[in-house]
């Protein structure tokens, strides 16, 4: 009996104390062994790479996570558990059972009862692993069971010739401190340090990147032939570059930061020419803001080709006027209060606007702003709008021209509508809504920066409203 | 106090009516929609080639929008599948083929590729309804992979045993040993369960509705899928608001994950002018030769179009539909844009000549050159019909504009490449001449200036065929106020309603009569409603109500349905009628009748929020909702 130790990095001692606890023979085998690490240490490719090393030890695995919840995971178990010793031992033969019907946990034990009953045949005894992969990330985790898994070995019989043993791979260290009274033998995996995450990375990503095509067709298109030392320069910088810029918003992630490396690799890989192939520093600054944002978003490029019909945006992605001036009308009718609304709106202080007009209104305790959006009827948001849209100069007698203020016509209210739909104005009540309803009430859902930035594109000074409203 | 006076004073309420005059139509109506212009002199054999010449322009330009609007459909389509259907052999890593659909209302049918049988092809719908939790999601979008699967597979073992009753089951999937059930391992063994490969399609409908938090969990629930071998993964997410709102609400690893290979279609169909610039030329060329169109109408036009994201096609077209209509419903000269009418010119059409500000220039600059005068005067005066010749002249005249923006159009399109400009506001900018700021934006115009220089021109008489609207017809009828439009619908039913049909051969004379006799309840209570005072006792209005409707109609009509086994009533309610009517005589059940009515259309007045109650326990008055002002 003996055990291949592979070799990982810097899990030389995590992988020393896994081949300790995991043999063969099930009277050296713990029932549980617990695995802990965060996310990317490692845990699933040293205890893969272990059982690549050791084909002699049975085993099979679970992702809890595409399981969601306990049901299809007990089902999986039952399915895992005897397909696996089907494969294994084809010559014999044993009774077919349904693992579906492994539904709760007394059925289960009913059905490895069963199952494993039949390979009593076998002339020695052997261990079969059963391998959680993420235990805590079944969707629908309960406290429950956890200890349900580890008491199992206790309630098949003790003489089997199959003896079922369990790694459970976790990654909260909270989830584990609730079941410390069992003593499980727990293998920490602790996090890779700075250093090591750039050694893992350079050792995966670099080969992967001098062979991609892509920086080939580029050097070949530049008209270049360089030696080999130079593509794994370039690619050697580039992750050490993204690392450094990186390194603070990933942690020790491995693969977010990989996942960052791919995302940029390409346009990196677009930015070298003749010139800079040879000086890490131009190529370095040739793109620089590549290391300045993680580029987590889908809009970039949209914003890139807006840019050229600048005055027809409207008609394409922002709001219209109207819909602008309601949105901001929506806004004062959340924030302000309603009894001071003839004072600020009325036309004869609109001649003196600003903080002068609504001087002696009570001061409140808190920038109203900072408190939730109170709700409003649609009828004061249409007076609002109808006092803050601008009506214009009367020169121009012609009747496509608002020479009057402007009215709740159908357009408005399509606007409103329109709002509505992008959800930001709400109604109070979100399901069943009669619109036109006088009781159904309305709310803003815009927070004040975008507001601010809205009122200044249609020149529109709403910070004046709230000037002098609290101390 | 006499006995009637007293029994008078103790009656719970009075019915007073009061005589109305009518007025008397004086118009004579024709059977088209038009109605007879130039104070009424128009002959009616004008008239009708107005609305016959109206009809063909209509239908003619149509045909083309049903034909742009048809092409947006298939252009779209034929981006959708493209986009699912692309080769994912080339991938360095696994990833989802990410699809947004932006400005999607949820409705769009995703179309596939024929299935080949190698590759099995199974769209999911997800609702946001149907996705409360991830397990619910799993086991829904599971179960329709199934149902998808076995479908076909079902008719296919259906028509082999038709063919051979022995038929090859060893084909069939034996399910036994992997087990079917509804969750991922389902995916896993998809190509040992059916022997095929599997293209999943999830289309995540309405996706601004869904919990973030669970959508987030189901894709990363749904990358473990990515590294099972033989099975594709698409996903589509129909989004109404914008990207960076669902991508707030995303974990940024996820939207890593998304990205590796995402795109974007845009279905409203606003983005870019293709579709609105395909209309208004369309448009452009039903009228072309024929109808100049006012700059300002154009100008009116570009800002209804703006204030309107999301349905500005539609718009587009309802306002040029709009325009054509009021034009020829208003302007007696319309029929003259089919030369061949000018053989019906008589005296009655000058006087609107003579006022034509073009026409008055033209003569001042007669004056000026000291033209002789009898020449003018017999201009002004029509002798020997000389204005008459002098319009028809002037009828055939082309504007040259419509060919100079082809010109501009080609230029910009095959020499320069432009497509993304906007074909209204070029024309706008034609019109007021100012073409050569609009080309501004495109330097590269420069080397094209000579020709592409443009100065509009006046011709004589154009107002008269002009797309212009100098009532306030437009802004109006096209964008009316909503609440006075509500008012104006429930005083004419008629606007609402389909005509009541009078067909000749009705056999009861109290259909016919009953349905010119009796408005709809609600249009009834409305004028009510309009005279009564803000606050309204619920009592009398119902007295009032019940005072106003034509009882003795009523009641003949409902006897005459209880009776008359032809009427629209169903078996079973005219049993209970006929029941009720016994027990309860035919004045009680009158009055019931009547409350329910009264009780139906107060409460839909409250929904669309013509009157309020004034608190939540009584009931006893109501009050008008009255938004003063607005
Ligand atoms: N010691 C190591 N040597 C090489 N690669 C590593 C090492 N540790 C982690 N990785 C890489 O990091 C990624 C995440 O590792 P994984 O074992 O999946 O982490 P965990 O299961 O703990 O979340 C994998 O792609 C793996 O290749
Ligand atoms: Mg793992």
């Amino acid at each position: 009996m003996v055990i291949n130790v592979p070799s990982v990095k810097f899990r030389d001692y995590q992988v020393d104390a896994v081949s300790s606890f995991v043999s063969e023979d099930p009277s050296f085998a713990p029932p549980n062994v617990v695995i802990q690490g965060h996310h990317s240490s490692g845990k699933t490719l040293t205890m893969r790479k272990f059982f690549e090393y050791n084909p002699q030890i049975y085993n099979c695995w679970l992702n809890p996570i595409e399981l969601v919840s306990w049901k299809p995971l007990l089902q999986h178990v039952a399915r895992m558990i005897s397909s696996t010793l089907a494969n294994l031992f084809p010559d014999i033969s044993c009774e077919e059972q349904d693992a579906l019907e492994a539904e709760d946990f007394y059925l289960l034990i009913k059905f490895l009862h069963a199952v494993l009953r039949s390979y009593q045949l076998l002339e020695k005894d052997i261990s079969l692993f059963v391998v959680f992969d993420g235990f805590d990330q079944l969707q629908e985790l309960d406290s429950e069971l956890l200890p349900k898994f580890i008491k199992l070995h206790e309630l098949l019989p003790p003489n089997l010739r199959v003896q079922l043993k369990f790694i459970y791979i976790v990654h909260d260290t909270a989830f584990l401190s609730r079941y410390s009274t069992y003593n499980l033998p727990t293998i920490i995996f602790p996090r890779y340090k700075h250093e090591q995450v750039a050694e893992i990375l350079l050792q995966k990503k670099v080969s992967e990147y001098i062979e991609s095509e892509k920086l080939l067709c580029k050097v070949v298109s530049c008209g270049l032939d360089p030696e080999d030392s130079t593509f794994e320069q370039i690619a050697e910088n580039y992750i050490k570059i993204i690392i450094q810029a990186f390194h603070s918003y990933t942690g020790n992630d491995i693969v977010a930061l990989g996942d960052l490396m791919d995302s940029k690799w390409e346009s990196y890989v677009q930015s070298i020419t003749a010139e800079n192939i040879n000086e890490p520093l131009s190529l370095y600054r040739s793109n620089i803001d590549l290391y300045t944002t993680t580029g987590d978003t889908f809009v970039a490029e949209e914003e890139a080709c807006v840019e050229t019909g600048d005055s027809e945006r409207a008609t394409a992605y922002e709001l219209s006027c109207i819909s602008k001036f309601l949105l901001i009308a929506a806004y004062l009718c959340s924030y302000l209060e309603p009894r001071y609304d003839s004072k600020i709106f009325s036309k004869k202080s609109h001649l003196r606007a600003g903080r002068s007009s609504y001087g002696r209104r009570a001061k409140m305790e808190t920038n109203p702003r900072y408190l939730q959006p109170s709700l409003f009827p649609l009828e004061r948001l249409f007076s609002i709008f109808q006092a803050i849209f601008p009506v214009e100069e009367q020169e121009n007698h012609s009747i496509f021209h608002h020479t009057e203020p402007m009215r709740a016509n159908v357009e408005v209210y399509e606007n409103l509508a329109e709002l509505n739909s992008l959800k930001l104005i709400t109604t109070a009540t979100p399901k069943n809504v009669d619109y036109l309803s006088y009781k159904l009430k309305w709310k803003v859902n815009v927070p004040w920066e975008i507001i601010t930035e809205l009122a200044s594109s249609v020149n529109f000074d709403i910070a004046d409203y709230f000037s002098g409203l609290h101390y | 106090m006499s006995l009637n006076e007293f029994a008078e004073a103790q009656k719970t309420h009075y019915t007073v009516c009061p005589k109305v005059k009518r007025r008397r139509i004086s118009c004579e109506k024709g059977i088209d929609p038009f109605v007879k212009l130039l104070a009424g002199k128009e002959s009616m054999q004008m008239v009708n080639k107005r609305w016959v010449l109206y009809h063909q322009l209509h239908s003619q330009f149509h045909a083309q929008v049903e034909e742009i609007v048809h092409r947006v459909s298939i252009d779209m389509y034929r981006e959708i599948s493209s986009v699912l259907s692309k080769d994912t052999s080339k991938r360095t890593s696994p990833s989802f083929n990410c699809l947004f659909l932006l400005g999607s209302d949820s409705t769009t049918t995703i179309e596939l590729h024929e299935q080949n049988s190698k590759t099995m092809q199974a769209i999911i719908d997800l609702t946001p309804k149907e996705s409360p939790n991830v397990r619910m999601m799993l086991r829904r979008s599971m179960f329709k992979l199934l149902s998808a699967t076995e479908a076909p597979l079902r008719v296919k073992t259906d028509e082999k045993e038709s063919f051979a009753p022995e038929g090859d089951m060893g084909e069939l999937p034996r399910t036994s040993p992997l087990g079917i059930s509804y969750d991922l391992s389902l995916v896993q063994n998809f190509r040992k369960l059916f022997g095929k490969r599997l293209k999943l399609i999830f289309n995540f409908k309405d996706v601004d509705s869904f919990n973030s938090q669970v959508l987030d969990d189901f894709i990363i629930l749904l990358k473990s899928a990515l590294n099972y071998k033989d099975v594709e993964i698409c996903l589509v997410l129909n989004i109404n608001t914008n990207l960076s709102n669902i991508q707030k609400n995303l974990r940024q690893s996820t939207i890593r994950l998304l990205k590796k290979d995402f795109t974007v279609i845009d279905l409203s169909h606003n983005k870019g002018h293709k579709y609105a610039n395909q209309t208004f030329q369309s448009f452009l060329n039903t009228v072309d030769g024929k109808l100049n169109l006012s700059a300002e109408f154009i100008k009116f036009i570009l800002d209804k179009m703006s204030n309107n994201a999301t349905h500005n096609l539609q718009l587009l077209i309802k306002i040029l539909d709009y325009s054509l209509m009021s034009y020829f419903f208003q302007n007696p000269f319309s029929v003259f844009i089919d030369p061949t009418n000018v053989v019906n010119f008589d005296e009655n059409y000058l006087p609107p000549l003579l006022k034509c500000p073009t026409f008055m220039t033209f003569v001042e600059g007669m004056v000026h050159a000291h033209a002789p005068s009898e020449e003018i005067m017999a201009l002004l005066d029509n002798k020997n019909s000389t204005l008459e010749e002098f319009f028809t002249e002037f009828l055939v005249r082309e504007n040259p504009i419509n060919d100079h923006l082809k010109l501009v159009v080609d230029v910009l399109e095959n020499q320069l490449g432009v497509f993304n400009y906007n074909l209204i506001d070029l024309y706008y900018h034609m019109l007021t001449g100012k073409l050569h700021e609009f080309l501004q934006r495109w330097p590269e115009c420069q080397q094209f200036e000579d020709i592409l220089k443009f100065e509009p021109v006046d011709i004589i008489f154009q107002e008269l065929f002009t797309l212009d609207n100098s009532k306030e017809l437009f802004s109006q009828s096209l964008f009316p106020f909503l609440r006075t439009n509500l008012e104006n619908n429930l005083i004419n039913s008629d606007r609402m309603l389909p005509p009541a049909k009078r067909l000749p051969g009705i056999k009861d004379p109290f259909e016919a009569e009953f349905n010119s006799s009796v408005d709809l309840p609600l249009c009834q209570l409305f004028s009510l409603y309009r005279e009564a005072s803000s606050i309204i006792n619920l009592y009398d209005f119902f007295l009032a109500f019940k005072e106003t409707l034509p009882r003795s109609e009523i009641a003949n009509f409902v006897n005459y349905s209880v009776e008359n086994k032809e009427s629209d009533l169903r078996h079973e309610d005219r049993e209970k009628l006929s029941i009720l009517l016994k027990e309860k005589g035919l004045d009680n059940l009158l009055d019931k009748m009547m409350l329910v009515w009264f009780v139906q259309s107060i409460s839909e007045f409250q929904h669309m929020g013509l009157l309020k109650t004034q608190s939540n326990k009584s009931y006893e008055v109501v009050e008008k909702c009255i938004w003063r002002g607005l």
